[in-house]
């Protein structure tokens, strides 16, 4: 039981990161953006690239993951969101939906249908703690999360540049008022998001692997997370990233596995009905 | 529409024909949700998997006729669509485009796990062609009339629609809800009467894809399948009472045309989806529309 709780709690930390770089560009401009998933697919792409191909050590295909997904974040910037960002929201969504397509055919183009691992920083290998196998993967997830989470609480509120992010994220005009360039601060979102993105996938590929369908697949469970989290918050997310994880786990073991993905699509519909707000989100539902 | 007379001989050509067919008449249903409501769906793959798989089940486990089963099939479709209606009240924007996604998945995912109706993944086969009396729609020369027909119903239906209070009531919503709903206009009867209707037409759809095609499995269904019907009605001209034609034939044409790019296609193909959100979001009529009232002044 504890085994599963663990797994559960895992998983739930990986929707949580997943969704928390798309939290971040929804924050910041109101845009959702439905190829996220596929960011975070190709973060683990260019590892196993830069590590298996390149044989570079891990640390290393890291560090260059982040960079070229930071060029991938400034290229999806300038060609997807801005050319759009005045139109009506339903054009930006469909345009990430359009770019969602094209990086997950270049995924499918450049590497191939089938599943690539990539490997986890900490290796394979397992912990026992009182007769609970733990994945020393698992455990990596916990600390990376624990500091992603703390850190961007540190990072908006106590540093200038969080400071000036959080003001474009709250009311553009006036941010450009109060002299911040809010251009630039959108390029830093995405960028981040991106950076955020290549964490997740280091973190996924291992346990997932890699191929053209998991940024679709991650993106879903990530939704999920967020609705139940309450879209825009980030305690929201991580509550709601592990209220979901738990629950397939239990739900899989216990009821049915077959339909566990039937389940969690009916929590999204059941949250979104009763509860649009999550349990500290936003709220979205109007009664005319 | 004397074209298949020319293309009679071709297997390849008339299936264009006949797929395109079919799905026109599903693009006129998410034309009816994006055009006239503003709303987006990316699980009509849903409605049209119920189409397809009730008019299967209907006329291989039944002695249900086709156009009976299509009819039944079509309702249960369209009830489905109602009952996505609901929420549409209430959520709008993106949290409404997620529960579409999760509606269209859910019925996938209970198509693919429930084996003992559905089959699973090995799908419905043998699925016995339309018949009418002792007229069976056996070759695709004469199914291309059949689907000719229901797109010409489902035209007259749309055009209808526009002309009558309820259309105008949708126009209304899409434009503004609060100010409509304040002039008089009920949102939640008018969009389910919305949500019936494109229920009903991918209903309709998914029932001829089924007999035309013979054998059906949830694969076919996904999202994939909702967004590409997405992008037929927006590149069409979400909205319009020719977009869904012109969309649908242009990119099913395009498909295989570019067939010989194989999966650097669909790298076009999103390009193109951003390419058409940034130059022409209303489609080929909306710049049809756009010069054409240039040309007038």
């Amino acid at each position: 039981m504890i085994q599963e709780i663990v797994a559960g709690f895992s998983m739930g930390c990986i929707y949580a990161l997943v969704g928390f770089g798309f939290v971040l560009v929804y924050n910041a401009v109101g845009a959702v953006n439905f190829a996220h998933g596929e960011l975070v697919m190709f973060g683990g792409y260019f590892g196993y690239t830069f590590s298996t191909h390149l044989g570079m050590p891990l640390w290393l295909a890291l560090a260059a993951s982040l960079l070229a997904m930071a060029i991938l974040g400034i290229l999806f910037n300038q060609v997807a969101y801005l050319p759009i960002r005045n139109r009506p929201v339903s054009t930006v969504i469909i345009a990430s939906i359009g770019m969602s397509i094209l990086l997950r055919n270049s995924a499918l183009a450049i590497w191939g249908p089938d599943p690539l691992k990539l490997n986890s920083f900490l290796g394979d290998g397992v912990i026992n703690i009182g007769g609970i196998v733990i994945l020393r993967h698992q455990l990596l997830i916990f600390a990376v999360t624990a500091f992603v989470f703390t850190g961007q609480s540190l990072f908006f509120s106590r540093t200038a540049i969080g400071r000036k992010l959080q003001a474009t994220a709250q009311d553009q005009e006036a941010a450009k008022l109060m002299g911040i360039k809010v251009t630039r601060m959108i390029n830093l979102t995405f960028i981040l998001a991106a950076l955020l993105a290549a964490i997740a996938g280091f973190l996924v590929a291992p346990l997932w692997f890699l191929d053209p369908e998991v940024g679709l697949a991650i993106i879903v469970k990530a939704f999920i997370a967020i609705v139940i989290g309450g879209f825009g918050s980030v305690p929201g997310l991580v509550v709601g990233g592990i209220f979901l994880g738990l629950t397939e786990v239990l739900v899989a073991s216990h009821l049915t596995s077959e339909y566990k993905d039937v389940i969690s699509f009916f929590i999204l519909i059941t949250v979104l009905m009763a509860m649009p707000q999550g349990f500290f989100g936003e709220k979205i539902a109007e009664k005319v | 529409m004397i074209l298949p007379i020319f293309f009679r001989d071709s297997r390849y050509y008339m299936n264009i024909l006949n797929f395109s067919g079919i799905f026109i008449i599903l693009t006129y249903s998410l034309n009816l949700i994006h055009g006239y409501l503003g709303l987006i769906s990316i699980g009509h793959a849903g409605f049209f998997a119920i189409g397809a798989y009730v008019t299967a089940g209907l006329t291989m486990g039944t002695t249900l006729n086709f156009f009976p089963s299509l009819l039944i099939a079509s309702t249960a479709a369209a009830l489905a669509g109602i009952l996505l209606g609901f929420p549409a009240t209430r959520i709008g924007g993106h949290y409404f485009v997620l529960i579409t996604l999760a509606f269209g998945e859910i019925v996938r995912l209970i198509i693919l796990n429930w084996k003992e109706v559905t089959n699973g993944t090995n799908g419905l086969n043998n699925i016995p062609p339309p018949s009418l009396g002792s007229w069976v729609f056996a070759s695709r020369f004469s199914y291309y009339y059949l689907v000719l027909c229901f797109i010409l119903v489902t035209m007259l239906l749309t055009l209808s629609l526009r002309r009558s209070k309820y259309g105008r009531s949708m126009l209304s919503l899409k434009t503004s809800e609060l100010a409509a709903t304040v002039m008089g206009v009920n949102p939640l009867t008018t969009k389910l009467i919305n949500f019936g209707m494109a229920g009903l037409f991918a209903g309709l759809a998914g029932g001829l894809y089924a007999s035309y095609i013979g054998s059906i499995s949830p694969e076919a269904f996904s999202v994939d399948l909702s967004i590409e019907v997405l992008v037929m009605t927006l590149v069409g001209g979400s909205g319009t009472l020719l977009g869904p034609i012109i969309g649908t034939t242009f990119l099913m044409v395009l498909k295989e045309w570019l067939r010989f790019l194989r999966e650097y296609y669909m790298i076009l193909y999103g390009a193109g989806i951003v390419f058409v959100m940034i130059f022409m979001p209303y489609g080929i009529m909306g710049l049809v529309k756009r010069v054409s009232s240039q040309l007038k002044s």
